[in-house]
């Protein structure tokens, strides 16, 4: 568990608590304006499509639902029969424009971050039920080296990788969680 | 009165003296055809029979097997009437030759009963399109199957081969005819005097075939009408039916092909050497409006032609899109002069008179085949002489086509079939894959398969036209439509496709044709699938404004066509029509007359959350005249609903510069297995003349599933495909069909 | 040069850098009975098992095949005796065109090993393989036929 985490906690709600008060909004936490960055490609295509709340992952840059009535199945991994690893492999496949990473699946349906706001999303990321338990570091961790957080700078294809170079999202989230993991409103 | 069968029979009989059996063959095929099918200690009865001294039944059918079934519906004809045990039946494909032609489809021309579809009577290239050359066809196709070849030839050379088996066995045992039973392939006299039809099939054989005889009662019938299980089934659950994709021969090459993605466009030029320096590639063709690779595998074929960039002449169409193609249809539609496909009183004048008319604009995509099976071809030049392996609705057609392609007497081609990953009309009179196999395989050793690949199947396939009418009608007080104007745009096939049941004081159809430069071809149901859609959604909307049931006013409309209204009926009496479906869902009806079966359909649709139509159920009611295997009919008209259901919900093939936008299945979906709805098919057997069973079951659909939206929604969909609009269900819902 | 087992035979195979397993089975090992639909994943006809799981061997690269078991359409027999699915897919008289009936058996006996008792929800999840013969209602009464023996 990281320290920091339970302590930053109460000084977002502290922060949160004083703004509503204001009428200016006051300026923004350098923490949360980091969160802002990283909530920008958490909302690209490449993460969402597979974050979803819904029985079924999206696919392409317009999000629409995955082709041929694919479902998340019990695990994430597709139905009995019909696994994700059923046409996505271990690699892209380029010539039939399949991603593919080593154990292609879905982020669990609480993991699901469709339509949430930067102020959801940043909640749902520091909630140990909706981020797989994770610490704020775990967090990091998993944005910095995860296959398929790398996958999306690498996706193969004619499919876009999200703006921000990975470097620097990793470097946002950083300053995210050690200033404070402050969430933007 | 003579009857239709006895009045063939006299008429050919006279034209050219032929032996019965072989009905509608010219007696100078006859020697020929025997030639071809007889086999060492089998003695051939006719050209569509053979019986084996080891009592087997060898039943030779001249038609392609594409999961229809007519492998084993035609043999279930015959050893219906020659009373054969079914355990020793056998099917074997005849060869594509003039002895096997279809000519029981010419003859049905030639009496004016049908009239050859323009599609079907141009695949035979023997030179100008006259009646005599259309008798050079060999076609599946046209839903002509079962009812040709089947009720005019199959059924009299069963009768006649056992009539040959009885004269022979009354000879041999000296008894009179009439006592002699012909049962489960043997032959008995009370006398205690017994023979299998094998044992007795040489002495037959010294008999000519008779020039009539009776043909069984159906009540009599243990095999038609019984669910036989098809003989192809076998082969294509363990991997061993072999496809024309899947012909492996010694030194073997493959072929990928790209063809001018602009229609009409040509080849400029090509820089080989990407290709030519990659692993296992033999070599570039170069073709006047194609590229291909040759190389030792499909795959490496496949990715040396992806890094080929051929310069096209992309000619005239380069700058055709969506929005032109039907501008033009527009202009065509509003330009008037249009042809008068038929009209009865006056419907001009009654439009005139009218209180009020109602009008309504449909409009429909291109539509690709998209057989599972992509369209390929092996060819295989030895000096001056073409060997072809492939699928083809039509192999005696095929045949003559490769000739004409390789400028080679027909004699030096042999055309070997192969089982066909399905054909709905792509592989009929549309040859283009055989042309390129043959171009292809003049400049390579050896055997060359040439394979497009999907993206290339879809994007150079001739389409199911895009086409738009526009419905005009009145009606009286009471309901009655007194007036029917339907003008449309591209009319192909078949000519009833364009008419409706209905008893319409004043109506007529009228046309513009070749509004577009996209290539047209058959696309299962053909004409009806468009029409189908208008002119059942037309009704429906008149039902509508007239505040009537749609099903009550078609039955209203259907007084002068009692087979029609029975089918409508049972549908309804089958979908439970008064009584509403559950709450989020409604039924629509529709009913088509298509190649001689009329299905009327009800669809239960609901609409899902994502604003898509979700069909639920499905009830067919089918008067084909009569069912020769009831599973495969059933086969037929379910899976013909799911080919029309998958166009209905989610068809569409756009163009854009020229070129066909739509690549693979990701970008034209396809209805699978979750989408699939429960269909019930009940058949009337009103004895009427046997109709089709391939295509009937896609005419209807669109309309029924679309009628059913506007009972739900409110909303009129008048633009195929339906998952272009967006709905959403209305909240009063399951409270009525209508 | 690649070791792949196919149906129980090991084959050495040449087979370059992302070439797909199916086009090694069809035009290598010239097993035609896995077919070619769309290449890219989309149609299920190239269905086999790889280590008994349901694979578009269209998508899937021979080079990752290598140290696994394959099985094709032809290998699901036992001597002369059919696998249970294809007597089901028989008795249910399945297929019409046959094309695409390959690649729907493997779906359903690799769905089968894990739920043996399907549900119709289970079997529209699974079974994602394009009929265009649409003979979706046999294939769907072969597998409860199948699920009962």
């Amino acid at each position: 568990m990281a320290r920091g985490w339970f302590i930053t906690l109460p000084l977002a709600a502290a922060l949160a608590a004083s703004t509503s008060l204001t009428n200016a909004a006051p300026p923004e936490s350098p923490s949360a304006a980091a969160f802002r960055e990283v909530a920008k490609v958490l909302n690209h295509p490449r993460c969402m499509n597979c974050h979803t709340t819904v029985n079924w992952p999206t696919q392409g840059e317009t999000r629409q639902r995955h082709t041929f009535n694919v479902m998340r199945g019990p695990d994430g991994g597709g139905p009995p029969g019909m696994r994700c690893t059923t046409c996505h492999q271990d690699k892209n496949q380029d010539a039939m424009n399949i991603p593919g990473t080593k154990n292609w699946h879905m982020a669990p349906m609480t993991m699901g971050w469709t339509g949430l706001s930067p102020n959801q999303l940043c909640k749902a990321l520091l909630d140990p039920a909706k981020n797989g338990g994770k610490t704020g570091e775990k967090v990091i961790e998993h944005l910095r080296s995860d296959p398929f957080v790398l996958w999306a700078w690498a996706p193969g294809g004619k499919r876009k990788p999200p703006e921000m170079a990975h470097a620097a999202f990793v470097a946002a989230a950083d300053t995210w969680i050690k200033k404070g993991a402050d969430c933007p409103q | 009165m003579v009857s239709r069968r006895l009045v063939i029979f006299g008429g050919v009989a006279a034209a050219g003296g032929l032996a019965v059996g072989y009905a509608l063959m010219p007696y100078s095929t006859l020697d020929r055809a025997k030639g071809m099918i007889a086999k060492e200690g089998a003695t051939p009865l006719s050209a569509w029979v053979r019986i084996g001294t080891d009592n087997s039944v060898t039943v030779i059918v001249p038609h392609s097997e594409m999961g229809q079934g007519v492998h084993t519906s035609m043999p279930m004809m015959l050893a219906e009437e020659l009373d054969a045990d079914w355990s020793l039946v056998r099917m074997e494909q005849a060869p594509a030759d003039m002895a096997f032609a279809n000519r029981a489809l010419a003859r049905e021309y030639l009496r004016g009963d049908m009239s050859i579809p323009s599609w079907m009577s141009g695949v035979a290239e023997f030179g100008a399109r006259k009646v005599a050359e259309s008798m050079n066809l060999q076609i599946t196709g046209g839903s002509t199957a079962v009812r040709f070849t089947g009720v005019r030839g199959m059924r009299m050379a069963g009768a006649a081969a056992r009539w040959m088996l009885i004269k022979a066995a009354a000879a041999k045992w000296g008894v009179p005819e009439s006592e002699i039973v012909a049962k489960q392939s043997k032959l008995s006299h009370a006398s205690g005097k017994s023979a299998t039809y094998g044992e007795m099939a040489a002495a037959a054989a010294a008999y000519d075939p008779p020039v009539d005889v009776p043909l069984k009662a159906k009540k009599d019938y243990t095999i038609v009408g019984q669910p036989i299980a098809r003989f192809d089934i076998p082969g294509k659950v363990d991997g061993s039916a072999k496809y024309g994709i899947d012909v492996r021969l010694p030194n073997m090459s493959y072929a990928v092909i790209a063809a001018s993605p602009v229609f009409g466009g040509t080849l400029k030029s090509v820089d080989e050497k990407p290709a030519t320096a990659m692993k296992g590639v033999k070599k570039v063709v170069k073709l006047p409006a194609a590229v291909a690779v040759v190389a030792d595998n499909t795959w490496r074929a496949k990715e040396a032609l992806a890094a080929l960039q051929p310069q096209w002449d992309e000619g005239q169409n380069a700058n055709v899109t969506q929005a032109t193609i039907f501008a033009g249809k527009e202009a065509a539609l509003a330009k008037g002069g249009l042809t008068e496909d038929h009209a009865s009183g006056n419907v001009d004048e009654a439009l005139k008179g009218a209180k009020s008319v109602i009008e309504a604009t449909y409009k429909v995509p291109f539509l690709a085949h998209a057989a599972m099976e992509v369209m390929n071809c092996t060819a295989h030049f030895e000096g001056d002489k073409l060997t072809i392996w492939g699928g083809f609705q039509d192999g005696l057609g095929a045949k003559a086509r490769a000739a004409k392609a390789a400028g080679i007497p027909i004699d030096n081609v042999t055309l070997n079939h192969t089982a066909m990953g399905g054909g709905f009309g792509r592989r009929g009179g549309t040859l283009d894959y055989l042309d390129k196999a043959v171009a292809i395989a003049r400049q390579v050793e050896g055997p060359v398969q040439v394979v497009f690949t999907r993206e290339e199947d879809m994007t150079q396939d001739f389409y199911r036209h895009a086409s738009l009418a526009k419905m005009r009608a009145a009606m009286d007080d009471k309901g009655k439509v007194t007036a029917w104007l339907h003008t449309f745009t591209e009319k192909h096939d078949p000519p009833e496709a364009i008419r409706v049941n209905y008893d319409f004081a004043n109506q007529a159809a009228r046309y513009a044709s070749d509004t577009n430069p996209i290539p047209w071809g058959p696309w299962r149901s053909v004409d009806h699938t468009q029409q189908g859609f208008f002119i059942e959604t037309f009704m429906d909307e008149l039902a509508a404004a007239a505040g009537k049931d749609p099903f009550e006013f078609r039955r209203a409309h259907l007084e002068g066509a009692p087979r029609h209204k029975a089918v409508l009926e049972l549908a309804a009496e089958m979908a439970n029509w008064s009584v509403a479906p559950e709450a989020g869902r409604a039924r629509g009806i529709a009913i088509r007359d298509a190649f001689g079966t009329i299905v009327a359909q009800v669809a239960e649709v609901s609409i899902g959350a994502d604003g898509r139509a979700r069909v639920h159920k499905v009830w067919s009611a089918v008067d084909p005249g009569e069912v020769i295997n009831p599973a495969t009919f059933t086969a037929q008209i379910q899976g013909g609903a799911i080919y029309g259901l998958t166009a209905a919900l989610y068809g569409e093939i756009s163009i854009d510069k020229g070129r066909v936008v739509q690549q693979n299945f990701p970008d034209y979906e396809m209805v699978r297995m979750a989408e699939a709805p429960v269909h019930e098919v009940r058949f009337i057997e009103s004895g009427a003349r046997t109709g089709g069973a391939g295509e009937p079951g896609t005419a209807p659909i669109a309309a029924a599933v679309g009628n059913a939206i506007f009972a739900l929604t409110k909303k009129r969909i008048r633009e195929l495909p339906f998952m272009k609009t967006t709905l959403t269900a209305s909240t009063a819902t399951g409270a009525a069909n209508g | 040069m690649i070791t792949i087992n196919v149906n129980g035979t090991p084959h050495q195979v040449e087979a370059e850098d992302g070439m797909p397993l199916l086009w090694v089975i069809r035009d290598v090992l010239n097993m035609t009975g896995t077919k070619y639909g769309c290449g890219v994943g989309s149609c299920g006809a190239c269905t086999v098992l790889i280590d008994g799981a349901a694979t578009r061997s269209c998508s899937f690269p021979a080079a990752l095949a290598a140290g696994k078991n394959i099985t094709t359409i032809e290998g699901l027999k036992t001597g002369d005796t059919l696998h249970k699915v294809q007597q089901a897919w028989i008795e249910a008289q399945a297929p019409q065109c046959g094309f695409c009936q390959s690649g729907q058996i493997m779906a359903a006996v690799a769905l089968l090993k894990e739920k043996p008792q399907p549900t119709d929800a289970e079997i529209d999840a699974a079974m994602t393989n394009i009929c265009r013969c649409g003979a979706y209602s046999q294939i769907r009464a072969a597998i409860h036929a199948a699920a009962k023996v």
